[in-house]
Parts: structure tokens; sequence; C-alpha cells
């Protein structure tokens, strides 16, 4: 035990010089506690499909190519993202062996409260990663602790945005929207982007879409009801609090942008397409579209060259500034055969300059600010300063996110969407009736 | 036959009486028959269609160039060769433990005569009842006492009994006359030969469909092997089609999956078309055809 | 079993007349009917012993506790039957499984009975309509959902444009709770049809012709070979059609998972989905296996119904024991 001991601060101390001498490849990786010449598997699960995972597979390739080259690594990723939920606890439950697993910021209390996770302080502790907690976005980092200890390293940060299609705004005459936009202003834009081509009285042009949907989670409409002053729950999450003015003006604006001015299209005609509403921007059908920051490297290839496009914050409210803010981290179950070897892989992927940049122009907006600013989006996009701008400064500054506590996801299900689903299929149009009876039914699962 | 000599003296023949039903039947098949082939043409439209023609709006069925290379792709993409071999596997043994151990109970419930027979058949088929989201983690926990997590026993074994199969071999058994049985028993046959020599062959139609159901079922099984399937070598076709997906829908390469999902089911229909030669009257004689 | 009661003789009591019966069936000549009859069903009871009695004593007690899944179950009791009766959800879930099930299976069986007689004759080309209508059970799932979602568009949806062509203003289909339900019925009687199609077909075909010869050589029309042949020789495999449609109905998660997923506002989802959801994403999973339970006891409880009636209608019920 000593010497493990001993060890570990040696290599600490080893690391720290290397460290300050210079940050690059010839770091050593390891945190000393796992035999280099280990044979072996290592099985890793995640979400992430290909063309999405290989920014992480090729820096788990270099990590084991340089450092355990007789581990082999089992892989399952690609799981979608309802099944990856659904297996993950019945494995988990049943007692199964896995090193490593993509973990969710909606997921990780539950996981980390269920005894699932495993606690990551003594490791960042023994061995820590370069940067940690410093110069990883904050709110990401706090994600993923769960009663002041770390169950997760964030991998990336996934904020809300507008993708506008300039050459629409210009055949308008409207000038895009920007941070200091109101919601009433924002409607008005909306309107005037709408049209009807064609003139046979069915829009061809929608001002904006994918703001709501059918089935949504909360985290959709979260950072508008704060924009607006309003709240889900009380601070201990013990009782509902939606029930103010402010909740119920912000989910009335939503339901007056889908059903009052037609500016963005409903259910319907999102369905018309057959995919999700992205298609529709894609095809120059919507002049605004609401999504998350990894949609941009998707437009960047559905889009081409057809229109000209950029990104742009979301509005501000009368309560101030907010934008939703998601994200994706590694965890290590408690069941882990090696989680000394995991805790090494995850520290080699999210913190090894050495490929940082490759990460990110592959798609992640990582968590380590560091080098985020460098690389956040594909080098030659004309987009990329528009994006660094919106989404890792103003969207990593004003990022929030329902409070996901371990009743939750039961909420959001049982609560949330069973109500405001009569919103956005427009069999409801006055939002106070319905957001009255959330809070109660709000307040009976979470008080009971 | 035999009846349409009786039919002569009507004012149409059987025979003009069968074209015109049978054109009818023509008729009401295909209008109602593209509804039911439309997904899957539209299906296989798009497996040679590129990225960008799938999401053409509106819409367009014919692809504008066919792109026979995402077949290469596709199979290139995976491991589907392992993939087939694993599927291939495992159909086969459920399909034809499956036909034994339920054609078996099949007759025991449907012929044999003993005490509790009945409330034991009742019991038996109960088990069809469970919903099986309760039992998947006892399940697994078993497989893992098994030490059979990743291999493919653990998608075999435990489906190798079917109390779906057993109560539909029963009710197919008991329309088979019992004189047929008698006379085989009077001939010294033991109940396994009567079974094997007499019942066996006339339940052909229905020993078909039980196979074709199992093809099917054990072919497109998913939520079971995801979970207890963990390594690749032994993942079966569906595991394999679904890691294609991505989680933004817009980033997955739907034609390729379309193209992989057009050549997974290629084993599916030709069991379904070998299935149908099984497909004969269960006790044929003579030549003699009924007029119905 | 009647057949136990009748034979009881004077001032005996009723088990005791079945240990007499049942050692009856231990000798003589039955005896070794007896013992094939239980050595042909030991490879599918001991499968069910091995693999499936440890899973279902398993579900039965964790129904009875408050399980994460991640710490040990703890012992409550029937407290989740009690918090069942106060669940809005379950109720909503309950009623969309009634719902489902007795609109969709008698509308499934009534097509695929149909469709079986059709697909019964012998005609040039008949397997390839046989295959076309057996095709929805092996067409990827998301291909079907996709294709359906377009079907059932409001605007351009192909059901409305024929309404529209009719005169008929259509509904909104899966983006109304109210037609949402209609919605999935449709789609998933497209998509299993096939089956109780396929069943039906076995069971024309393994109809003898000799019946039918009979019945033609005595003159029987074409409705009297369908009144006294076809139909109560089909019985048995009607009967298996009708029993295991109610159970897979009652089970059914697919079709609601993919096309609507519950929704909107939970107009389509069932109880297995709502035991699902309980048990992977609330992590409920002792109130999920009480549920269970519930669902158990409901199928169980209408196919015992279905077997009293059989006696009725089903050929080869009335010869037991």
């Amino acid at each position: 035990m000593i010497r493990k001991i001993a060890l570990i601060v040696s290599v600490m101390a080893l690391f720290s010089f290397a460290f300050a001498g210079s940050a690059q490849d010839m770091t050593d990786w390891t945190c000393g506690t796992v035999d280099g010449d280990m044979s072996g598997a290592i099985t890793i699960t995640g979400w992430e499909g290909p063309g999405e995972v290989d920014k992480f597979l090729l820096a788990f390739d270099e990590f084991f190519g340089e450092y355990y080259p007789n581990v082999e690594q089992i892989l399952n990723t690609g799981v979608s993202w309802t099944d990856y939920w659904t297996t993950l606890p019945a494995q988990l439950a049943g007692g199964a062996e896995i090193d490593m697993a993509w973990m969710h910021d909606t997921r990780n209390d539950t996981f980390a409260a269920n005894g699932w996770a495993l606690n990551l302080d003594s490791y960042l502790e023994a061995c820590p990663i370069p940067g940690w907690p410093e110069s990883f976005v904050a709110s990401q980092v706090d994600a993923f602790n769960y009663q002041g200890s770390q169950y997760a390293i964030p991998y990336d940060l996934a904020p809300g945005g507008l993708y506008i299609n300039l050459d629409l705004f210009e055949a308008a005459g409207v000038e895009p929207p920007g941070e200091h936009t109101t919601f009433e202003e924002f409607t008005e834009l909306a309107n005037a982007l709408t049209q009807d081509t064609d003139g046979d009285g069915d829009t061809d042009i929608w001002g904006i879409s994918n703001m709501v949907s059918v089935g949504r989670g909360a985290g959709g409409a979260y950072w508008i009801i704060k924009s607006f002053g309003g709240e889900l729950f009380n601070e201990e999450n013990t009782a509902s609090m939606m029930n103010s003015p402010e909740t119920v003006a912000a989910l009335q604006w939503l339901v007056d942008l889908l059903w009052d001015s037609g500016a963005h299209p409903t259910a319907e005609s999102v369905a018309a397409t057959g995919f999700t509403t992205e298609f529709l921007f894609a095809n120059g059908n919507v002049a605004m579209h609401y999504a998350l920051n990894d949609a941009a490297a998707r437009m960047w290839e559905l889009v081409g060259d057809s229109f000209n496009w950029t990104v742009v914050p979301t509005p501000t409210g009368p309560a101030g500034r907010y934008n939703f803010i998601g994200g994706s981290a590694f965890s290590v179950p408690a069941s882990a055969a090696q989680p000394d070897l995991s805790y090494e892989l995850i520290r080699f992927t999210l913190a090894n300059p050495a490929h940082l940049c490759r990460t990110a122009a592959m798609g992640a907006a990582l968590t380590s600010q560091s080098e985020f600013h460098n690389c956040a989006a594909p080098d030659d996009a004309p987009y990329a300063d528009a994006y660094h701008e919106v989404f890792s400064v103003i969207g990593a500054r004003d990022g929030v996110h329902p409070a996901y506590h371990p009743k939750y996801l039961e909420w959001e299900t049982s609560v949330w969407v069973a109500n405001m689903d009569l919103l956005w299929t427009g069999e409801e149009r006055d939002a106070s009736v319905v957001v009255q009876r959330a809070h109660d039914q709000t307040n009976e699962l979470l008080g009971g | 036959m035999a009846s349409a000599t009786k039919m002569k003296g009507s004012l149409f023949g059987q025979r003009q009486v069968k074209i015109l039903v049978d054109l009818f039947t023509y008729v009401v098949l295909a209008v109602v028959g593209i509804i039911f082939i439309m997904p899957f043409a539209w299906m296989v439209a798009n497996s040679f269609k590129d990225i960008r023609g799938i999401y053409t709006y509106p819409p367009e069925f014919i692809p504008e160039v066919w792109h026979f290379e995402n077949y290469t792709e596709a199979w290139t993409m995976t491991h589907f060769d392992a993939g087939f071999l694993n599927s291939a596997i495992v159909a086969a043994a459920v399909v034809l433990g499956q036909l034994f151990t339920a054609s078996l109970a099949g007759y025991s419930f449907a012929r044999l005569r003993y005490p509790g027979r009945d409330k034991i058949f009742l019991l038996y088929i109960s088990l069809m009842m469970v919903p099986f989201t309760v039992l998947l983690i006892p399940l697994y926990v078993q497989m893992r006492y098994f030490n059979w997590i990743s291999t493919l026993q653990a998608v075999i074994v435990p489906f190798l009994f079917t109390p779906w199969g057993t109560f539909m071999m029963r009710q197919f058994m008991v329309t088979i006359p019992r004189e047929l049985e008698d006379a085989a028993r009077i001939d010294g046959c033991g109940f396994f030969r009567t079974y094997w020599l007499i019942i066996l062959p006339l339940t052909k139609p229905a020993l078909a469909t039980l196979a074709i159901f199992t093809f099917v079922n054990t072919w497109n099984s998913f939520q079971w092997p995801l979970i207890v399937l963990g390594k690749p070598k032994v993942k079966t076709l569906p595991l394999l089609l679904a890691s294609f997906q991505n989680q933004s829908g817009m980033r997955t390469p739907w034609h390729l999956i379309m193209a992989a999902a057009t050549f997974v089911v290629i084993p599916v229909l030709i069991a379904f078309v070998v299935g149908q030669k099984y497909y004969v009257r269960g006790i044929v004689t003579s030549g003699i055809k009924g007029g119905g | 079993m009647a057949a136990t009661i009748k034979a009881r003789r004077d001032g005996e009591s009723l088990w005791a007349a079945k240990i007499r019966e049942f050692r009856g069936a231990f000798t003589g000549l039955r005896r070794e009917e007896s013992i094939a009859g239980y050595l042909f069903l030991l490879p599918n009871l001991i499968g069910f012993l091995v693999f499936m009695l440890f899973p279902i004593l398993f579900a039965f007690y964790i129904m009875l506790t408050d399980w994460s899944l991640a710490k040990a179950p703890e012992f409550i009791g029937l407290k989740n039957f009690d918090t069942m009766v106060n669940d809005r959800l379950f109720w909503k879930s309950l009623g969309n499984s009634f719902y489902y099930t007795f609109v969709a299976v008698p509308t499934g069986i009534f097509i695929a009975f149909w469709l079986a007689l059709a697909l019964n004759r012998k005609m040039r080309g008949i397997i390839f309509f046989r295959t076309v209508y057996f095709l929805p059970q092996i067409t990827l799932t998301v291909a079907a959902a996709t294709v359906w979602r377009w079907i059932y568009q409001p605007e351009i949806g192909m059901i409305n444009h024929a309404l529209e062509w009719l005169g008929i203003d259509g509904p909104k289909w899966i983006h109304d709770t109210k037609w949402a339900m209609p919605s999935v019925i449709i789609m998933s009687n497209w998509q299993g049809i096939g089956f109780a199609m396929l069943i039906l077909l076995a069971g024309l075909q393994g109809i003898p012709e000799e019946y039918y010869e009979a019945a033609s050589i005595d003159g029987a029309s074409g409705w009297q070979r369908m009144r006294y042949v076809t139909l109560p020789m089909l019985s048995p495999a009607f009967f298996f059609v009708v029993v295991t449609s109610l159970i897979g109905a009652f089970q059914a998660f697919d079709q609601f998972y993919i096309l609507t997923e519950g929704g909107p506002a939970h107009a389509t989802t069932p109880l297995t989905l709502y035991i699902f959801q309980n048990a992977f994403t609330f992590f409920k999973m002792g109130y999920g296996a009480a549920l269970a339970a519930v669902l158990f006891v409901i199928i169980l409880i209408i196919t015992i119904i279905q077997w009293h009636l059989a006696r009725r209608w089903v050929f080869g019920f009335d010869e037991d024991e």
C-alpha cells in the first residue's frame, strides 16, 4: 500500500514537472497504478454512433497503442439513446462488468444516488487531470457533481442557439436577431420572415422552427421560463413553483408562436418531412432554427453552399438572458473491473492537448476551455467565429437547465409531457389552465 | 372434378365461376396489397439513393441515380459476415429446438390422456402472459451465473421452449382424425412412433407456420440480445443494424441502413417462400380437389 | 375434469376421488399413455424450470418491494398496489390497453380471416400475394414508422388526401389525442395481420379434402360447406388466434414505441409501456413488477373466460378426459 502511494506521489511529481515544461505528447499519461504489460479487456459502452464517436475512438486507440498494447477494447457504441438508458441499468443491476460508460447530465444524480457510478474524487486527487477543474466549463463540472463529489468527467457542453438562413433575412429585408433581442421583437421578426411564396394558402417558409415539439422534455422550455422570471421547482426540489404568472407567460409565448402567428411549423408540418425540423432548415424552408451547438457540423454537411447561414444567440427576456445548456460525460461504473485503467483513459481522452483540437474539430464542444477557443468548429467554416461567440462564450455563460433531481425523469414523463403536449397539439390554447394542472400534479409527485 | 360434373346444369359452369371469383380476388388482393408492400418498397428504393436523395422534399420514390455501391459500403462498414453467421446459428437452433419441444408437448396436450393435463396446459400457456420487462434482470443474473454473458447460448437456450408454439401445435393436432392414430396404434406403433410417423407429417402446415414465426422473431430479436450480447464478435444482425444509428437523426447514414436492412431481410424472405412449400393439404388421398 | 366428479363414489370425498382417478391413470392400459403424456412434456418442463422459474418467482417477489435496481429491494408488502389506486397514469394506461386490445383484435382477426380465405384459393401467383401480406413483418420498423408518419400527415398525407377526395375533412391522426390510438391500431394491424393470416391459412390447409368431398357429394352449397366444414374445422386455429392475439395485444409495445412514443399526452401509453417506464426510466422496478402482476391477472382472467366459452364453439374441446 505504501509502495503504491509512493509510486503515485512520484508519478504525480514527475507528471507536474513534465507539465511545467511542455504539454506535448512526451507526457506519460498513465497514473502508475496499472501494469503496462497487462493483458485483458476493457468494456466501454456509449450511445454515440459512427461519425460521432470516432473523435474519441481515435484517442482510445492512441492511448492503448502507446501505453497498454495488450489490452483489448470491447466497444459498445452506437446504441440508440432510449435503448442505451434501458440496457445500461439492466446490465448494471444484473452485475455486468462495464469499465467505462457515457453519462448524461439528466441521469448523473440518479446514477450517483443509486450507487452505480464510481465516486471519482480519490482519483482526481491521486492523479489529477491537467487543468481540472479551473479550465473546464464550471456548469459542466457542476452538472456531474452529486453531493459534493465528482461522478463523471464532462466531455462536452451543448448550449442552445439559433441557426439562421441569411439569404432569407436578406430577401425579407430584416436584420438577424442578436443577444439583446427581446421575445416580443423575436415574434415580430419570425412573423416577418414567414411567407407563402407561391400564394397557395400554405406556408412555404417559416420564421422559426424547433422551439417546441410534442413529447419534448422540460429542458427545451426551461430557459424561456427563466428568461421570463419563472421557475419549475423550489430550491429543495420538494414543491412546484410552476403556477407563477411568469412561468405561464413564458409558456403562453410559445403557444402563441405556434398557434397564433403561424410562424412556427406545427407538429404535423414537421411530420410531413418524415424527419426532423433540421431538415426543413437545411432545405431552405425555415429562416431561424433552434438547435444545440452539435447541429453545426451536420448543417455544414447538409446545407453545403446552397445558402449563407450563421448562428446567433437566443433572445433576452424580462428577467435576463438565459439559454439551455446540456452536456455529456464519461463515467466509471461502480462494478468496473478496471476502474484505474478507465480513469486513465478518460484523463487522456479529455485532457491531452495533442489531440484535443482534432476532437473539437470533429464536432465536440469540449469542456476544457483552454483548447476550446482555437478549434471549436471545422477550421475554415465561415460561421466559426459566430459559433465560438454564440456557444462557447455566451452559451456557456448563460447556460441553464432544470434541476435534475432523482425524481426528475419521472416528473418529466408523467407531469411535464403529459400536460404540455396538449399545448403543442393545440388541444389547449390557454397555458394557465395546463400549468395549474401540472403544478398540482408536481406537488403531488414531489411531496408524496 | 366430381363436383364440377354436378354443376353442369347451371347457367355458368364451375370453371367460369372460378375464373370470375379469381379475377375479383386478384383485384382486391392487388389493391390492398399496395398498402402492405409500400413501406417495404420504400425501404428498398431508399437503399439505392444517396443521403441527399433520402432527404428530398417532397419525397421522391424512384432514385434519381442508382447507388448500387451502398450495398458493398454497408456490408463492409460493420462485420456483417460474422453477424450473418451468428444470426443463422441462433435462428437455426431456436427454430429446430422449438419445433421439437412444441410438437412433442402439443401432441401430449392434444391427444394423450392423463390426470391434470388441461390444468398443466393452462398453467403452461399462462407463461406467455408475464411481461418480459420484469424478467429481463433476473434472466440476466441467471445468464451471468451460467457464465453465458456474451455467448450465443444466452440467446438460444432460454428460448428453446415455447408456450406459444406448444399452444399452436395443440390446436392443430386436435383436428387430425383420431382414426388415423388408432390405426397406427393397432398396428403396434408406440406413442413416439405414432407422433413421429403419423402426427408430424400431418401437421406440416402448422410446423411450417411455427418455423416461419420463430425464424422471423429470432432473426429480428433485439432487446434481449442487446443487453446480453456485449462482445462485437457475437453480435447478431439487428444489433449491427442498430449500431449504424446516430443520436442526431440527420447524420445517420439512412441509405446504408436501408441497404443493410434489405440484405438482412433476404434470408427471412427465403424462409417464408420455402415455408410455403409445406402449405399443402393435410391429407391428400387422391387428386380430387374441393370447390371451395 | 367433469368426468372426475361424475365418477365419485358414494361417501367418497372429492380429493379421495381425485387421488383414485390419478392412481387409475397409472394402471392397466392407461398407464402407458399417462407416462408418455408426461414424458412428452419433459423437454418443455425442463426448459421452464431451468430458465423461467427463477425469473418469474423473482418478479413475484419484487412486486412486494421498493426496488430502485441499484440497492437491495426493500420489502413493503402490498404498498405498491395501494399506490396504484391513486395513480392517474396507471388508470389511463390501463384504459389505453383495453381500448387498444378490444378494437385492434376483433378488427385484425376479421380482416385476417377474409385475407386467409382469399389466399387459400388455388390461383397462379398466390405465394407472391402471401408474401406481400407478410412483408410488413419483416420491414425495418424505422422504415415502416417513417412511411406511416407520412401516410398520417394531416396536410399532405395519403389518408387525408383520399378523404378530401371523398369530401371529408380528415383528422390530425397521430397529432391529436383522440385520433392517436386509432392511428396506432391501424398501423399495428397492418403490421401484425400477416401472422394471424398465416395461422388461419395453415388451419384452412389442414382441413382434410375428404370432408369437403363428402359435403359436396351430399349436395352442400358453398355457404353450407363453410358453415359445416370450414368453420368447425378451423375453430381450433381460430381459437388459438383469438387467445394469442388478445394476449399479444395486452402486451403490445413496439408499435407504440416507434410510432407515437406513447404520446401525445399519454394518449397512446399502454400499460406495457408504463411498466417499462417505471422499471427503466423511473427506476421503480418494484412498482413496475406490481403493474406487471396486474396485467398478468387481467390477461389470465380473460383467457380463462375464453377457455370456458371455448367448449361451446371450439372443435377438440369437448373430448377432454
